[in-house]
């Protein structure tokens, strides 16, 4: 097989049963679209049972007189089961048919300025057809066969479909019957070794290569934490994937394992504003090109074309947010995001191609130590007038509390700051801050690609952290939280640290604090990416927000939690800008504004400016609020 | 003390610069020389003999009867071994950033460019991009000094009469190396924001789309190119390419003149490098006024149309 | 070709400027330094046209303490092909003369066809250097480059003139030019280059090494304009206002 990072079997079978539980539980289905789910379990089941049916129908075909449990309880439960199973299967997949051909769901197709192959768009029709075309007919014949063979002897209570329509065929003459008896039950059967070697080649393929992706899953830390990489390895000559066999195996198995049912699509927020990217096109792409170029893959040779003429254009991979919707979403475990991350670090470090934005944020970081390209002798301008003890006098406490490069520098970032050194004040906490002896994480220099700046400043900061003594740090963004909970460790930087959401919940819980509740108003909390989905941290911040509620509700917008919608600032955009297509932030405002709540809460700096832009450009000043959940509990304790 | 001072011929008329420079040599010294090359250099000198000079000597030799480095720091450098000034000054122009090095290097003598003031003891100059100035001074005995635009006003040029002499210059063709074609004006393409004197910016106090022409006016009666916000470019009020900010543009012009922008970071990075800022804005805790040089504390759409007139009418 | 890249590393513009003790310069430990904006351009220059060419040899040239190493290796990143580092230690000289000749000892036995430097530093300002030693080589030389192209054995420049004016101008390589910033986009290192950089070759000058000389300009002290960063509010009612920003237009910031 090809691609790098060849997939260690051994511990791929090791996991069966998370293979097994994903076939059978069907669980993933249901992040999204769980009517889809439903009517998708259900046909999944029926599968499942069909190759007991399959098998035993072969024992049929070859042993005369052969009948599983003639008269039995067990028999009559497991033609019951497969009666309405197969009903069921009709049924579904007829749905499915419809839905795609005739109703057109819309979600099932990808629209332009996307790059998707002719090749993939057509066949994905014809695929779906196809596969479809045989499960009816398999399904159906079998059916059919069933209602024939109780027509030729007795009616069956146990199969009541079955029953109902061999009545159709009371007036056909015996030696009809036993005609079409045979031959739908060989089509039935022979139908699948027809279908088998196109088996592999179709999307009917997930049947097997969901769960083995499921199985084969990396285990991360968090979903843009991909693995480091080793620059000091004089044999490593490509950092990041250029062509397809620059992506290890568990991506390549990616391509295989999608249904393109285009989940990933639904609200990535780059799709959904119009942009060149989306990540089901991603996978879909990559199948096909697998499929196109086998012989010459399995010949052991590479495919000399860069992975942004055929899988996604240049710009569509800056336009990713890396929110993660798409990995959190796909029901086969694909991760597209991390196909993404990886070209965008060949872009960045071997090609140089990449927003010139971009390129300027990487010189600010390297220059001044943080992505705005102010003095680093400002950071600690943010502690004016409050009272926050700094590292370098205390030297050892119990908690870093880190402000980061926005909470530093930005205005409202200083005021989130101010709040939670307020309230760390009030509670008495035994902590310390940098102060000028920050530096950047490096998040936005990893997300964007150039991860020797990335690890440049981890090591800066490690530096830093080997002169203190502290038990845990508390950041006061997410981005700066994940950087250095999840990606410092892939460097072999084990750091214990929590958001400060996380660690306000904590104190309210153990009563340091007690903020009394004075918001009348109802509110809506806007998940930041990179504290929920990427570290599955949905109720802190809400009960963090519930705390100062009086009469106010928390009204939740239909995106939300782990299916939030983005702000649109990570993945580095931020700093740059693409021009095609509408504003994630402007979307954004325009889902917290329906939910009629007077003001949107964030936990994050960069949500706060993308709102807060996104609420003027809109007209909404108004309508809505931007508030942090530091803020708010601060000024509830006064 | 005896001062040459070089002056610039812009297309027959003198530059401005250059007469801040008679006007500075003046106040340096009681002696003061012009010398004048080029071709039509006819109407300068006879403006030239209204003002209190010593005398002014022309140089009419082929060579450089148009700008070349070659030939002018030559030319000077000649005049200045017949001269024997103490003090060779001129304006800060384009010109003589390219030739006066020359000079400097030809004859083994300082210069000291793009002075602001005197001071008792020296030449004040300003140093990191302006944040700081610098007090500078030479042992040396003579001297090369330019000075900045507007370090000294036109008005001052103190009148009087002087004579004029012409200077034969020694030149060979060899020595001038380089071959200059006819300067010429490029065509005004897309808005250039990097180089435009005068900014005048429009953010979300502009209210309304149909009050951004507001901002176009004022900035047509300064001669001012207009930029903006994003929040004004997102909302498809004004071009793209007009933004300002750390996904815009970074400008630095003479004149940062905002209009109803509030002064977030994402804005204030892409121009805060400008070396005057004034600001307008109804809310008197915006943090444009933070670094703003001046804050107009007041309704945008009140000042401007009458700022608008009062420019237009004078 | 041989083409020479003058580089300076200078206080960012961003960084903060404490004053010394002895008020003569900025207290340079606390000071953040980069490598000055106008030679970045320079350096990218001398790569397309090394890159135009097909062949040549770019070399950075940089004087200054150890830690212009920092601007020396950023420039081999970028693709200069080695380096000489003038050492030059302690409070920085503010002499453009005997900078100049320093550069030019070290300079003329390598005989360059193409000497580039940016325009002016964001440091001292003083915007000379490239033409100085232009002339102390016997180079003929130009300023405010915003286009090169070099021919066989020439280069013609386009120079900037005030007021959007600009002019062709071509030299007999050669030759010592400054390089206007904007007239391209300089390049991000790529990976390789800067691991590539680590093994390129800086040849150190030490300062005993260095031509001597007397200096015969310096700076005295440096002090906060008195003019700076005292915000004037203007307040009252809309004609008051007006009036007095005309007249600040036309007095103070002198653009009308």
């Amino acid at each position: 097989m090809s691609g790098s990072q060849p997939l260690n079997w051994p511990d791929v079978i090791k996991n069966w049963k998370h293979g097994i539980a994903a076939f059978f539980g069907q669980k993933t289905l249901f992040k999204t679209r769980p009517v889809i789910g439903l009517i998708h379990a259900l046909v999944a089941w029926g599968f499942a049972l069909y190759l007991a049916v399959n098998i035993i129908d072969v024992l049929y075909g070859f042993i005369p007189n052969f009948k599983f449990f003639p008269d039995s309880f067990i028999g009559d439960v497991y033609r019951l089961f497969v009666d309405i199973f197969s009903v069921l299967v009709l049924l579904g997949v007829f749905y499915f048919l419809v839905r795609r051909f005739l109703i057109k769901d819309s979600r099932l197709v990808t629209r332009d300025p996307v790059m998707l192959s002719e090749k993939a768009q057509k066949g994905m029709r014809f695929d779906s057809f196809l596969v479809g075309s045989f499960i009816i007919l398999h399904i159906g014949s079998r059916f059919l066969s069933a209602s024939f063979e109780i027509a030729l002897s007795e009616p069956d209570q146990s199969q009541p479909a079955a029953n109902l329509v061999a009545g159709l065929w009371s007036n056909m003459p015996t030696d009809t019957m036993h005609v079409m008896e045979h031959t739908t039950w060989w089509l039935a059967l022979g139908l699948i070794l027809a279908f088998l070697p196109y088996f592999p080649f179709s999307k009917h393929a997930h049947l097997f290569m969901g769960p083995l992706n499921i199985m084969a899953a990396v285990d991360r830390r968090s979903m843009a934490a991909i693995e480091t990489i080793d620059f000091e390895d004089e044999d490593l000559e490509q950092f990041g994937a250029s062509q397809l066999q620059h992506l290890p195996q568990t991506q390549l198995l990616d391509g295989y394992a999608c249904i393109q049912c285009s989940r990933c699509q639904d609200a990535c927020p780059a799709y959904d504003t119009g942009k060149e990217l989306s990540p089901s096109a991603i996978e879909i792409n990559k199948r096909y090109f697998l499929n196109e170029n086998m012989t010459t893959l399995a010949n052991g040779d590479v495919i000399d074309r860069a992975l942004t003429e055929w899988m996604l254009t240049e710009e569509a991979a800056w336009s990713c947010t890396t929110c993660g919707y798409c990995v959190e979403v796909c029901p086969v475990g694909n991760e597209p995001m991390v196909d993404i991350l990886r070209a965008r670090q060949d872009l960045v470090m071997m090609e140089s191609k990449f927003p010139q934005d971009a390129m300027e944020t990487f010189e600010k970081i390297e220059n001044y130590g943080n992505p705005w390209g102010l003095s680093p002798q400002d950071r600690e301008k943010w502690m004016d007038g409050h009272d926050v003890p700094l590292m370098r006098e205390k030297k050892n406490v119990d908690v870093l509390y880190w402000a980061g490069c926005s909470g530093a520098y930005d205005s409202r970032g200083r005021e989130i700051s101010q709040s939670v050194a307020n309230i760390m004040n009030e509670a008495g906490v035994d902590y310390a801050c940098l102060g000028n002896e920050e530096t950047c994480t490096g998040d936005s220099a990893r997300r964007i690609g150039n991860e020797y700046l990335f690890q440049t400043m981890a090591e800066q900061n490690k530096e830093t952290f080997d002169q203190y003594d502290f038990k845990r740090i508390v950041t006061q963004c997410p981005h700066c939280f994940t950087t250095l909970k999840n990606d410092y460790a892939e460097m072999g930087i084990d750091l214990e640290v929590v958001h400060h959401s996380q660690f306000i919940d904590e104190l309210i819980r153990d009563e340091k604090i007690t903020p009394k509740p004075y918001v009348d108003e109802d509110v809506t909390f806007h998940d930041p990416c990179y504290l929920g989905r990427h570290n599955d941290e949905y109720d802190a911040p809400r009960n963090v927000l519930q705390s100062v509620l009086k009469d106010g509700n928390i009204r939740e917008m239909e995106q939300s939690k782990s299916e939030s919608f983005c702000c649109g600032a990570g993945g580095g955009n931020m700093w740059y800008e693409i021009k095609t297509g509408g504003r994630i932030n402007q979307s954004r405002v325009d889902q917290a504004v329906e939910t009629k709540a007077n003001t949107v809460a964030a936990a994050c700096n960069f949500c706060n400016i993308m709102l807060e832009d996104g609420v003027k450009t809109t007209g909404n000043e108004d309508s809505i609020k931007v508030l942090d959940i530091a803020e708010m509990v601060s000024n509830g304790l006064r | 003390m005896d001062i040459l001072v070089v002056l610039e011929n812009n297309q027959g008329s003198l530059h401005r610069l250059s007469k801040e420079a008679i006007v500075a040599a003046q106040k340096l010294g009681k002696s003061v020389t012009a010398l004048v090359m080029g071709s039509d250099s006819d109407k300068i000198v006879g403006h030239l003999t209204g003002y209190d000079l010593e005398k002014v000597i022309t140089v009419g030799h082929d060579l450089v009867s148009s700008y070349n480095a070659d030939g002018y720091s030559e030319v000077v450098r000649q005049v200045t071994e017949s001269c024997s000034p103490n003090i060779i000054v001129a304006g800060h122009t384009y010109q003589t950033r390219d030739f006066m090095p020359r000079v400097s290097a030809k004859l083994g003598v300082p210069f000291i460019p793009d002075i602001v003031s005197l001071s008792d003891q020296g030449f004040i100059k300003q140093v990191l991009n302006a944040k700081l100035n610098a007090e500078m001074s030479s042992t040396s005995e003579r001297l090369i000094i330019s000075f900045q635009s507007a370090a000294f006003s036109e008005e001052e040029l103190r009148p009087g009469s002087c004579s004029v002499e012409a200077f034969e210059a020694t030149l060979d063709a060899s020595g001038v190396r380089s071959i200059s074609e006819e300067p010429f004006q490029e065509e005004a393409g897309d808005v250039d924001l990097d180089s435009a004197e005068i900014l005048v910016s429009v953010g979300r106090g502009i209210e309304k789309e149909e009050n951004v022409p507001l901002a176009f006016d004022l900035a047509k009666a300064m001669g001012a190119e207009v930029s903006a916000s994003r929040p004004v470019v997102d909302s498809g009020w004004v071009e793209s390419f007009r933004q300002v900010g750390s996904s815009g543009s970074n400008v630095a012009p003479k004149l940062y003149f905002s209009l109803g922008i509030s002064g977030a970071i994402q804005h204030v990075v892409g121009m805060k490098g400008a070396k005057n800022i004034m600001a307008i804005n109804k809310d008197p805790d915006a943090p444009i006024f933070e670094i703003a040089d001046y804050a107009v504390i007041g309704d945008v759409l009140e000042i401007v149309p009458k700022l608008t007139e009062a420019l237009d009418r004078s | 070709m041989k083409i020479a890249v003058l580089i300076k590393q200078v206080p960012g513009s961003e960084s903060t400027l404490p004053m010394n003790n002895s008020q003569d310069w900025i207290d340079e430990p606390s000071v953040t330094f980069v490598m000055n904006p106008p030679d970045n351009f320079a350096l990218e220059e001398a790569l397309l046209i090394r890159e135009k060419m097909s062949e040549g040899e770019v070399v950075v040239v940089s004087m200054g303490p150890s830690r212009v190493q920092k601007v020396i290796r950023e420039g081999l990143a970028k693709g200069a092909d080695r380096a000489i580092h003038l050492e030059e230690d302690g409070q920085i000289e503010i002499d453009p003369l005997l900078i100049a000749q320093r550069f030019t000892d070290v300079l003329k036995e390598e005989n360059f066809d193409l000497i580039l430097t940016g325009l002016q530093s964001d440091d001292t300002g003083m915007g000379q250097t490239g033409v100085l030693i232009g002339e102390m080589l016997g180079l003929p030389t130009a300023t405010l480059a915003i286009e090169t192209d070099v021919l066989d054995g020439q280069i013609r420049v386009k120079r900037e003139l005030e007021s959007g004016w600009f002019q062709w101008v071509q030299l007999p390589l050669p030759a010592s030019i400054s390089i206007q910033s904007g007239l391209n986009t300089p390049r991000y290192p790529s990976l390789k280059g800067i691991m590539g950089a680590k093994k390129k070759e800086i040849r150190t000058v030490p300062n005993s090494d260095l031509l001597s000389g007397e200096q015969a300009q310096s700076m005295d002290r440096i002090f906060v304009p008195t003019t700076s960063k005292k915000t004037e509010v203007i307040e009252g009612d809309a004609d008051q206002v007006v009036e007095r920003i005309v007249e600040i237009l036309r007095s103070d910031i002198k653009v009308t």
